[in-house]
């Protein structure tokens, strides 16, 4: 929208952004958020939905015999190097990134975030915490990870923790930035002179009014901590083998890239898909939360 | 839907006439009524103040009347302009970017953001004047003019090669006055020209702005929310009203005669006066409507005083005495109001 | 000018004491010692101790740390490698280039690709030209570096044959990983450039070029071009950094020996003086190109430039 229309429906605008009911009925109306969303879902659900239906057994149980098998009825995408089903693998490889991707994100908004809402809240903790982020992020965060993961041992719990202090400035910054755009707004200087405490401004106020930066900014960034996890486990430093992870199942399927080229197809699709279909949400909220930024 | 009685003589001395001008914003969620059937005229020489509340479309009608409108949510729906007798909605791009900068300048509501902060002001200044260069100045030439506007708005030459960051709010809109000065335009648009100053300022920049409209003999299309500005610069004024003009006339009519539309008169009721006792301002109550929702009838009739059945449910007509229109159902036949039966 | 680029210098100082700091503490909490490291199983335990009493390893972690840093500074001096017990240092010098090179030329395909292309879609707003590209972005943009690499890797070296699948001898070699690295981050630049320059054609003082009667190929490469063009330049420097970091994956892929497989190699040998020096190597350097960028934006954006030119303002 233009400036000049922004100006004259200010008021239309700022009521219509708290409102959820309005903010979906906008998301629902932008075609490719709504196209990543539905895709979305569609992975999500087979990739935690199917343990319940292929027993975890079927992922690991090797059957030399039939390796590098083609498509079959019992192996819809057939067999890899160990005669494991691919699919199997794949959606449980798939529940193992995305779980990695959603619980680092949690993590990572939670240790981040707080900082960051801490510095824009207390001037004092402000200079500390800002400087100690401007050294974590002054590393780049697959180093950070690969230092972390050196240092504590490579196992699924690492992993996760490394991932998330290394995508820790970029919550804390976002948030801190978000929170300090409301913090000085007149009404929570209002707010604060008729004795509310801070506890009750930060709920009350401050929380809701950053709520879509924080939800936009979780969702980008969650596509990034898959990409990591993912990065990771392809250099061996992330999910150890037998486990199914995208990334790892890439790194085997490049010793057999000459013989089985195949294998290297589904794994590779998958972080790409939901990659994709996390960005295109992210970018649907983005706008769905504030118009005024649509282009 | 307020028009000038225009006679075939009286069309030649026009150098601007809007005939039932609509505009709509539309974008994918929904469409804004933000000009609903507006017209009007302005002859060589002459101000028209635009008055109205923020949000009745004063803005979106001048940007139209150069074409500025956002290329894709803004579209002009209905009605005409004609500069100097031709249209402007037909010319070509070569005769648009010809008209606009030449013909039509515009000073701009926002000096803070309405000049290029990586451009020096010098440079913004001269891009003008090159580019509608019919006299065919030279480069030095170019530059000695550069000086010349800048001396004439205020600043010193010197100055020139700085960036618009370098400058304060009230000598950048200097510099936005230059720009749009630079090359004398026939018609030039001062939307909200001392809004976003001082009050200091303000007049300073009034008065800049009435002095070399009187110097070089221009029209003048003054948009603002303050009557103080209008007594004092225009010969005209037009009330607008949620994309319509509500009330028409010289600033006599406006200022002085007995009738108005009720809207006009809210507006002077939120003004306090000087030499009068007044318990209370009157402000005018409730809010513009929803230019996505507009009300049926009289667009301002769910916030009038006075709204009668017919306003709620009948758009009125317009009422018209020695120039002096008035869009109210109320006016009917009053004191030698009559119809106005010149449409467009 | 000067002022502010002493300014920007001096204050990397701190920034990279507190990453070397930060990085050794993490490495420190590294398991095990390094005497029986290197001397392996059969070693007696007073060997290790008196081992681990040469190497400096018995003394209080803060003395251990300034030790190091002022080693590096006034000997570049990185300790030795617990493994070949040759010097960190000569194996950061031979592997410094090949990680630079490789990011530095992603990079750079990635403006090259990116920025034009990111404009074209901006101008060609709602046209084919836009949304054709933009679609292509958005999938390249998710694109794991490994896993095109490995597509690259598959088509034009095991199937065509025409480059190379693993070395870092000749140019040609760097063709594959380039584009592997490079494409993905064209895809995000092309989005960054594309949005920056929709914001900035969105602005008020484009409708004052407009207004002036300027031709639309003059409002957009004179007015917004290089105002869309600022905001890129810091994404170019904090991006290059990461890239560094993304190296890693590539590297493995395509066995170049940088300082990333060095990072690993040290890893999985847990040796540790290599894994710390590369990082600290990678991410001094990653700090030195936000600095560089950081200058460079002063220079195109006059208002940080008049802020410390001296003159008024």
């Amino acid at each position: 929208m233009e400036e000049n229309l922004m100006e004259e429906n200010l008021d239309v605008d700022f009521r219509k952004q708290s409102n959820a009911k309005e903010i979906w009925r906008r998301f629902k109306k932008n075609r490719s958020a709504m196209i990543g969303l539905v895709l979305f879902v569609f992975m999500f659900a087979a990739c935690f939905i199917a343990p319940l239906f292929v027993p975890y057994t079927s992922v690991t149980r090797q059957d030399t015999k039939n390796k590098f098998a083609p498509p079959s009825v019992a192996h819809i995408a057939g067999t890899d190097n160990f005669g494991r089903d691919e699919m199997a693998r794949i959606l449980y490889g798939g529940r193992m990134t995305m779980s990695i991707g959603f619980i680092a994100a949690a993590i990572s908004l939670l240790v981040g975030g707080s900082l960051g809402m801490m510095a824009s809240f207390y001037d004092k903790a402000d200079n500390l915490i800002m400087r100690f982020i401007d050294i974590l992020a002054s590393i780049p965060p697959i180093l950070m990870a690969l230092a972390i993961v050196s240092a504590m041992g490579t196992n699924l719990r690492n992993v996760v923790i490394a991932i998330s202090i290394s995508r820790m400035p970029a919550f804390c910054r976002v948030v801190r930035a978000a929170v300090m755009g409301i913090v000085d707004q007149e009404y929570i200087e209002a707010a604060r002179a008729g004795g509310t405490g801070d506890f009750r401004i930060l709920t009350k106020h401050v929380l809701p009014n950053c709520l879509g930066t924080i939800i936009v900014q979780t969702t980008m960034n969650m596509s990034l901590l898959m990409l990591a996890a993912a990065s990771l486990s392809f250099i061996g430093m992330g999910v150890q083998p037998p486990a199914p992870e995208w990334g790892s199942m890439l790194s085997e399927a490049r010793e057999y890239m000459r013989s089985a080229p195949s294998l290297m197809i589904l794994p590779g699709l998958g972080i790409v898909l939901v990659t994709t279909q996390l960005n295109l949400i992210g970018d649907g909220l983005r706008d769905a939360f504030d118009p005024r930024l649509k282009t | 839907m307020i028009a000038k009685e225009t006679t075939k003589e009286a069309t030649k001395e026009q150098m601007l006439e809007v005939k039932d001008l609509f505009v709509e914003y539309q974008t994918d969620l929904e469409t804004i009524k933000a000009v609903n059937g507006v017209s009007f005229s302005l002859a060589k020489g002459e101000t028209l103040g635009l008055v109205g509340e923020t949000g009745a479309g004063k803005t979106t009608t001048a940007l139209a009347l150069m074409r500025l409108l956002p290329e894709r949510t803004g579209k002009i729906k209905q009605g005409d302009i004609l500069i100097n007798g031709s249209s402007v909605l037909k010319s070509s791009d070569k005769e648009l970017m010809r008209l606009r900068g030449e013909t039509i300048a515009m000073i701009f509501q926002d000096p803070m953001t309405s000049l290029n902060p990586v451009l020096t002001i010098g440079d913004q200044i001269s891009e003008s004047i090159s580019l509608h260069n019919s006299q065919g100045r030279t480069a030095e030439q170019i530059q000695l003019r550069v000086d010349e506007v800048l001396n004439m708005v205020g600043i010193p030459s010197a100055r020139k090669g700085e960036y618009p960051h370098q400058f304060s709010g009230g000598m950048r809109q200097r510099v936005v006055i230059a720009i749009a000065m630079a090359c004398e335009p026939d018609l030039l648009i001062a939307d909200e020209p001392t809004t976003a100053l001082d009050v200091t300022i303000q007049a300073q920049v009034l008065m800049m702005i009435r002095n070399l409209r009187d110097r070089l003999g221009m029209s003048l299309i003054m948009i603002t929310h303050d009557l103080g500005i209008v007594a004092q610069t225009c010969d005209n004024v037009a009330v607008m009203y949620a994309g319509e003009l509500v009330e028409v006339g010289s600033a006599r009519d406006i200022f002085k005669a007995a009738h108005h539309h009720p809207y006009t008169d809210g507006l002077f009721g939120s003004i306090p006066k000087l030499r009068e006792r007044v318990k209370r301002l009157k402000p005018i109550s409730g809010l513009m409507p929803d230019p996505t929702r507009l009300p049926t009838g009289c667009y301002f009739s769910p916030r009038c005083p006075l709204c009668a059945d017919i306003c709620r449910e009948r758009k009125p007509d317009v009422f018209a005495k020695d120039g002096h229109k008035i869009k109210c159902h109320l006016r009917i036949n009053a004191d030698g109001y009559i119809k106005d039966e010149v449409r467009s | 000018m000067i002022r502010y680029v002493v300014k920007r210098v001096i204050l990397i100082i701190p920034i990279l004491l507190g990453v070397s700091f930060l990085v050794f503490a993490i490495l420190s909490f590294t398991p095990g010692d390094p005497a029986s490291t290197i001397l392996g199983n059969g070693a007696t335990e007073e060997a290790i101790k008196q081992l681990n009493h040469e190497l400096g390893y018995d003394l209080p972690f803060l003395q251990r740390y300034v030790i190091y840093i002022t080693d590096i500074v006034t000997k570049f001096d990185f300790g030795f490698s617990y493994r070949t017990r040759l010097p960190i240092a000569n194996e950061l010098v031979s592997r410094l280039p090949i990680s630079l090179k490789l990011a530095s030329l992603s990079i750079i395909l990635a403006c090259l690709i990116g920025i034009p292309v990111g404009i074209m879609t901006a101008v060609k707003q709602y046209t084919m030209f836009d949304t054709v590209p933009t679609i292509t972005a958005l999938i390249f943009a998710a694109f794991p570096t490994f896993w095109l690499g490995m597509l690259l890797l598959y088509a034009f070296s095991l199937k065509l044959g025409i480059f190379p699948s693993y070395g870092a001898s000749t140019w040609v070699h760097f063709v594959l990983p380039v584009i592997g690295l490079g494409l993905p981050e064209a895809a995000t630049m092309m989005r960054f450039t594309r949005s920056s320059m929709l914001e900035t054609v969105r602005q008020d003082y484009i409708r004052t070029a407009r207004s002036k009667g300027a031709p639309e190929r003059s409002v957009i490469w004179k007015h917004a071009l290089k105002n869309a063009l600022i905001p890129i330049v810091t994404i170019i420097g904090v991006d290059f950094a990461a890239l560094m970091g993304d190296a890693c994956a590539t590297e493995v892929l395509y066995s170049l020996p940088g300082l990333c497989t060095m990072i690993i190699n040290g890893i999985r040998q847990k040796d540790v003086p290599s894994v710390m020096g590369a990082t600290l190597l990678l991410t001094a350097f990653c700090s030195l190109v936000v600095l560089l960028v950081d200058i460079v934006y002063a220079f195109i954006d006059p208002r940080i430039k008049a802020k410390y030119s001296g003159s008024r303002g």
